[in-house]
């Protein structure tokens, strides 16, 4: 389950939708467009899961619909845009600030492939 | 391919129709509109969708279980799952769908797919072992451990649910090779 505390470690599909959204409102399929875009191509979200996460992220206030249409002449009215809020973009700081730390440390334990250099 | 695409779409909606109800009315329609979505993607690049229906289908199955559990341990159970009839009978369906694609997609005898009394009976048998279950898990989540205090009616309810599980199973591995397109099975 999606937790409101900021601190909580997030599932990998929270994070990923945190991160597609953490640059710009989207729906649905562009939320899944970029989650597969930021990822190369190597994760995938079906509708049962993206939805499934999106319902408790949005349960737990990390995201909320967004009031605006992006062009709604170009685009149909009834989709629904999902935007981050700033429990959201906390959530998201103290996930990366994790990783972050987990690479430190394995940088320091010397970890990494010899051609990977961060 | 247009007509296949539209059939699919509409057994997707039907599909989404097996949410609970507050799901469906939050995201059900987000959730059409994102398949239809994908499907028009899969379309214009000329992808294989078949592979996508397969796994779309299954993913939102083990959704819609896993959404059914949390409303289950949220304690919103009774009034949102078990309410009545429906549920039980909506949760039985899931158990046979799997094996209705199956036969769909293995079988080579279109006119043989759907033997309505099979299915029917596969249907049924965990429709009635969710019914039965229920008061035991009403039980359990009431009262704790204090299931014992009507041993002889806990103890015909799971002779009942043995015997419904044993009978299930039963019918599937004797069905299993018409599922798996065995030519000349029965």
């Amino acid at each position: 389950m999606t937790d409101t505390n900021s601190n909580s470690p997030l599932t990998p599909a929270v994070f990923h939708i945190l991160m597609a959204l953490s640059s710009g409102e989207r729906h649905g399929y562009g939320i899944m467009k970029q989650v597969e875009a930021d990822s190369q191509g190597k994760v995938t979200m079906g509708p049962g899961t993206l939805y499934g996460s999106l319902k408790r992220m949005l349960d737990a206030g990390l995201v909320r619909e967004s009031d605006k249409r992006v062009d709604p002449e170009m685009d149909d009215e009834r989709r629904i845009y999902y935007q981050i809020t700033g429990i959201g973009a906390e959530a998201l700081a103290a996930e990366l600030e994790r990783y972050q730390r987990i690479v430190t440390i394995a940088q320091q334990r010397k970890l990494f492939p010899k051609t990977f250099t961060i | 391919m247009i007509h296949e695409q539209n059939m699919v779409r509409n057994l997707y909606k039907k599909l989404i129709t097996l949410y609970p109800q507050t799901f469906r009315d939050e995201l059900g329609e987000s959730m059409e509109q994102t398949f239809d979505d994908i499907c028009n993607e899969k379309r214009q690049t000329k992808q294989g969708i078949f592979g996508f229906i397969v796994s779309t289908f299954v993913e939102t199955i083990t959704g819609i279980i896993q959404e059914h559990i949390l409303l289950l341990n949220q304690g919103d159970a009774m009034k949102n799952i078990f309410t009545n009839f429906r549920s039980p009978a909506l949760i039985g369906l899931l158990f046979v769908v799997p094996f209705m694609i199956m036969e769909v997609v293995n079988t080579q005898n279109i006119n043989a797919v759907f033997n309505v009394p099979l299915f029917g009976i596969m249907w049924l048998l965990p429709t009635i072992f969710i019914v039965i279950l229920i008061p035991i898990v009403r039980n359990l989540r009431r009262a704790g451990n204090s299931l014992m205090a009507n041993p002889v009616s806990l103890l015909i309810s799971v002779i009942f649910l043995v015997l419904i599980a044993w009978m299930w199973a039963s019918l599937l591995m004797d069905q299993m090779p018409c599922f798996l397109g065995v030519p000349n099975c029965d």
